[in-house]
């Protein structure tokens, strides 16, 4: 899933700035639920702390608040079509996606991110998430038993480690893992040491970010 | 339907209907006290679901010499020809436990009547007492076991085994059969069982948490218990009347099984996105998935109402059933833990000395929800004292840490939204700090912020 | 649903009153004193920054529990003394406020009288009386709690001075023949260790030093080793002392050193005896009158099965416990009750 963060407080005010009245902030309940960023807990928190900070400010600022199911699908931003034509300012606690995708369906508001969207990532404890995908839009994990090197590696090599880990940890971090040590005892583990020893040629970018911003279309459905 | 399951070994019951089911074997566990519901596979590698009422963990510790080539309490006494001498030696690495002192003791003992030509050495730091120690301990004496004291230091084992006692009086060379008290070691697979079962592991890879309210074989979950070596090595020192104890209360509670709290928590089926955060964070493993509504739902007899997973819920998907979420009243609110510091309240004398504070009571300090504390600080004059558990004496296991977490970060951004320093405090109290409680209540009133 | 009487409203009587009553059984609890608790009415929280599991919470809980329950009813500064077997049932003769009652129809009865602390029994020990910078550790509790308001006072504990070290003597009372306790109570090591913790911690000046003879388990979850005391920045010392001389500067300790085998002594302000578990001075009482066996130490135990008699014992009148097992023991008596209750009812 997508993992997010909350901006800091004090970005959001400055961010919100002076010339409003009303506020309308906009969760989003899937992956940032999820990474405790913007589901309706932190919709209600932001709002209670925002109300309690402006409310000291002596300013008279009204704040709705909404949670919808996913905000990258216009069908749920419809649910919210009254509220968003009511209030002068809205705050998405969504994804970089959701913001964005608030924004085409309301081309004539001003659409604001509340959270810093971090990565693809799964829970590793509670409140920690760790990455393990960039979407580069062509899959190796078959040959990397199941360990990316894109992703898990900070160089992205594809080729075996760069000799600057240590005890298992990377050098350009000593709290993360070496992506290759795992990749190494998964191999281990599996009996599949062997198949390590193949060469790889240099991934083809162009499923990236490369070939610009991306677009897929699934013709079974899709009827353009 | 079974009354108990021992994962582990089975303790034999007259009046309870038990299974054994071998730990590597376990696969799932869903349901809650007096329905439990067991995936396992059988010997034949089936896999089969029981039902139980009751769960007792009882997986025998590893034991591990503490040096190479030497006998352990726990073995079979050597032969005695060709041997000058017997070395017991407990307390090596750490202090061992009093059943190792009571295996060493009757060992000893069995030795010295054996062997009544040998001469029979015990090296101990201390000599713990357990069952009838205090006896065996006489009775070897009396059999002209010599009993020597040893600090670190003072006993030396060289690598060709020989053992060398120093004191400034004494001066001791030995050469003979050494036999050690084993360290007790938490078995392989303890904490794949504690997964399965959603326990929180305890320090040293057993299974007894250090929380106060976990005696005597209580687990966090309700009608899940924990016996002897999964629980520790001084876990033994008891094992008999635990074992005992736990069987009584397993026949005594499935008499009948009364909800703990009268509210039910409820999960909103329709906001619930089996994000998993409440099953982690509830301490008495009394959350599960709903297969038929997909969505999480709150085990009413194991459930403790501690309301973490309330506070918790990034979908604020969990709510009380006709839970008055009214919070108009402002000005110096005080939120008491029900478990220690609303007790130290009732104790305490005096009370209307603080008729100005608006003082409340709460089942756990950890169920304090962010949105509310910052609900509560509505004007300037506002002030918030959450009153919790110390450390290790929550009843909900980790409330403290929980309240703590959360106010610290309340805090850090009222700070950077210049909204005042300290107008939230958290503080750790017991029930029988009453006096405590009436010093920082009337400190903390007068705004001292240093309680 | 039967009659029971319980007889001691300390920890294993509560334990058992309140498991019967919520299982519906009409219990009676005949306590001496006029308020419950037995030992450690008194004793007071031993956290620092951690809770030490000294176990008062779970007797708090338990005690308000037994006070509220609707099925317990509390006969305070009641004594027995007097017990029949009528066909049926049993009686029960006690006292109350100096008149004469029975207890009739008595289905069961749990004895649970508890322990005689060492410092209650007057004897051995004279200096205790004579200096008085030598305490037993119930008086420390009384002076942990005075500490409160004089913790920035030259006096922090409300001694009249301000002792530069306290000194704690462990086995004073067991383990020793001529104190007519051979065995080892077991619960002081871990007594003292969190009194000495909580001193360190509210007074990190004070120099602390604990005099163990052997370190015992301290509880269920506190196991104590002599890291942890080097830890908590206690001192330990591995023996039992050969005298203490008062002396005007302080009380002099000589003892043996048995790291360097040779004599030594210490100075300190402040001596804290423990006090170990004695058998209850009634324990004779109640084994004429219920024909319960004593044990060479005084304790008691059953002669015949308890769940034929009706009659069970609880706690630490069968010799030491501490708290958490006093109270599983004391429950566990009610389930046993309770159990044989499903099975048949009680015919005595």
């Amino acid at each position: 899933m997508i993992v997010a963060e909350q901006k800091k407080i004090t970005e959001i005010i400055e961010m919100l700035g002076d010339d409003f009245e009303t506020l309308f902030i906009v969760g989003c309940g899937t992956c940032v639920t999820v990474s405790m960023a913007g589901g309706g807990r932190e919709v209600k928190a932001l709002a209670e702390l925002l109300r309690l900070y402006y409310s000291e400010q002596k300013k008279d600022i009204k704040i709705e608040t909404a949670t919808v199911k996913r905000q990258c699908d216009f069908e749920f931003l419809d649910e919210i079509e009254e509220e968003v034509e009511r209030t002068d300012l809205v705050l998405s606690l969504g994804c970089g996606v959701g913001v964005q995708h608030l924004a085409e369906r309301y081309p004539d508001r001003v659409i604001l991110p509340g959270l810093n969207t971090s990565f693809y990532g799964a829970t590793t404890g509670v409140g920690e998430w760790s990455e393990r995908c960039i979407g580069c839009g062509n899959c190796v994990l078959d040959k990397y038993m199941g360990v990316c090197p894109v992703a898990r590696c900070s160089k992205g090599l594809l080729n075996g480690p760069c000799g600057g880990s240590q005890d298992g940890k990377c050098e350009v971090n000593p709290e993360i893992d070496c992506g290759w040590e795992l990749i190494y005892n998964r191999a281990v583990r599996l009996g599949k040491l062997k198949e390590l020893a193949r060469y790889e040629p240099p991934k083809d970018w162009q499923t990236y970010r490369d070939g610009g911003p991306r677009k897929l279309v699934n013709t079974e459905y899709f009827d353009g | 339907m079974y009354d108990v399951v021992f994962i582990g070994d089975l303790i034999e019951s007259p009046t309870l209907k038990s299974l054994k089911v071998d730990p590597e074997l376990l696969l799932r566990c869903r349901g809650e006290i007096g329905d439990f519901h067991l995936t396992y596979k059988d010997g034949d590698g089936k896999v089969r679901e029981v039902k139980t009422g009751t769960i007792v963990v009882n997986i025998t510790a590893e034991r591990e010499k503490p040096l190479p080539g030497v006998l352990s309490f726990e073995d079979d006494l050597p032969e005695g020809k060709e041997v000058d001498c017997l070395i017991f030696i407990q307390d090596y690495q750490t202090i061992s436990p009093a059943i190792m002192s009571n295996r060493g003791l009757k060992m000893a003992i069995s030795a010295a009547k054996k062997f009544p030509e040998i001469q029979v050495y015990y090296f101990y730091r201390s000599m713990r007492f357990i069952k009838d120690n205090d006896r065996l301990f006489e009775e070897a004496r009396r059999l002209g076991i010599l009993f020597l004291k040893y600090e670190k230091g003072n006993l030396v084992i060289s690598a060709a085994g020989e053992v060398s006692y120093n004191r400034e009086d004494i001066s001791l060379r030995l050469e003979g059969k050494i036999l050690m008290a084993p360290e007790i070691k938490p078995a392989e697979g303890l904490e794949r069982v504690a997964r399965i079962l959603n326990l929180e592991m305890g320090p040293a890879g057993f299974l007894q948490v250090e929380n106060v309210y976990l005696q005597s074989t209580l687990s966090g979950r309700r009608g899940v218990y924990i016996l002897g070596g999964s629980r520790g090595p001084t876990a033994y020192s008891n094992l008999v009347e635990e074992a005992e104890y736990t069987l009584n209360e397993i026949g005594f509670l499935l008499q009948d099984i009364k909800p703990l709290v009268n509210d039910r928590r409820e999960v909103d089926d329709q906001k619930c996105i089996l994000c998993y955060t409440c099953y982690r964070i509830c301490p008495h493993g009394a959350i599960e998935r709903d297969e038929e509504l997909d969505a999480m739902k709150v085990l009413n007899l194991a459930c403790q109402g501690c309301n973490a997973c309330i506070s918790h819920c990034p979908a604020s998907a969990i709510s009380i059933v006709e839970d008055n979420n009214e919070l108009i009243e402002t000005g110096l609110r005080v939120l008491m833990c029900e478990n220690s510091a609303r007790t130290a309240w009732e104790r305490m004398a005096g009370k209307d000395r603080f008729s100005d504070l608006k003082i409340e009571t709460i089942p756990c300090a950890g169920s304090i929800k962010k949105e509310d504390i910052y609900h509560y600080l509505r004007n300037s004059a506002d002030r918030l004292l959450i009153l919790g558990c110390f450390e290790e004496s929550c009843k909900h296991l980790s409330g403290d840490r929980k309240a703590y977490r959360i106010v610290n970060e309340v805090n850090e951004r009222l700070k950077v939204l210049n909204l005042g320093e300290n107008r939230v405090i958290f503080k750790r109290l017991a029930p029988r700090m009453e006096e405590d409680l009436a010093g920082l209540l009337s400190r903390w009133k007068e705004g001292n912020c240093n309680l | 649903m039967s009659k029971i009487a319980v007889i001691g409203g300390g920890i294993a009587g509560s334990a058992a009153a309140v498991e019967l009553a919520r299982a519906g059984n009409q219990v009676t609890i005949i306590e001496k004193e006029n308020k419950l608790g037995g030992n450690l009415k008194d004793y007071g929280c031993k956290a620092v920054d951690v809770c030490t599991k000294c176990n008062l919470c779970l007797v708090d809980d338990l005690f308000s529990e037994t006070t509220e329950s609707a099925g317990i009813e509390i006969l305070y500064q009641t004594r027995v003394n007097d017990f029949k077997r009528n066909p049926g049932s049993y009686s029960l003769g006690i006292e109350r406020e100096g008149r004469f009652q029975r207890i009739d129809g008595l289905d069961y009865i749990v004895l649970a009288t508890g322990f005689t602390r060492w410092s209650d029994l007057e004897t051995g020990t004279p200096e205790v009386s004579q200096d008085k910078r030598i305490i037993w550790a119930s008086e420390l509790e009384g002076l942990m709690k005075k500490r409160k308001d004089h913790l920035e006072t030259e006096d922090p504990l409300a001694l009249g001075y301000k002792p530069e070290s306290v000194v704690f003597i462990q086995c004073n009372g067991s383990r020793s023949i001529q104190e007519k306790a051979r065995y080892c109570s077991r619960v002081c090591c871990g007594y003292s260790y969190r009194m000495a913790r909580v001193l360190k911690y509210f007074f990190p000046e004070i120099k602390i030093t604990i005099f163990f003879m052997d370190l015992q388990e301290g509880g269920y979850l506190q196991d104590i080793s002599f890291t942890n005391l080097e830890e908590a920045g206690i001192n330990y010392l591995n023996c039992k002392p050969v005298r203490v001389e008062g002396k005007d500067d302080g009380l002099r300790i000589i003892y043996e050193d048995q790291r360097k085998g040779a004599v030594e002594e210490l100075l300190t302000q402040l001596l804290v005896l423990s006090e170990g578990i004695h058998p209850n001075q009634d324990n004779e009482h109640w084994s004429m009158l219920f024909n319960l066996q004593l044990d060479d130490h005084g304790f008691l135990s059953s002669i015949e099965d308890e769940l034929k008699t009706g009659i069970f014992l609880a706690g630490t009148i069968k010799g030491p416990k501490d708290i958490a097992a006093t109270i599983s023991d004391g429950r566990n008596v009610a389930y046993k009750i309770i159990n044989q209750q499903k099975l048949q009812p009680a015919v005595r």
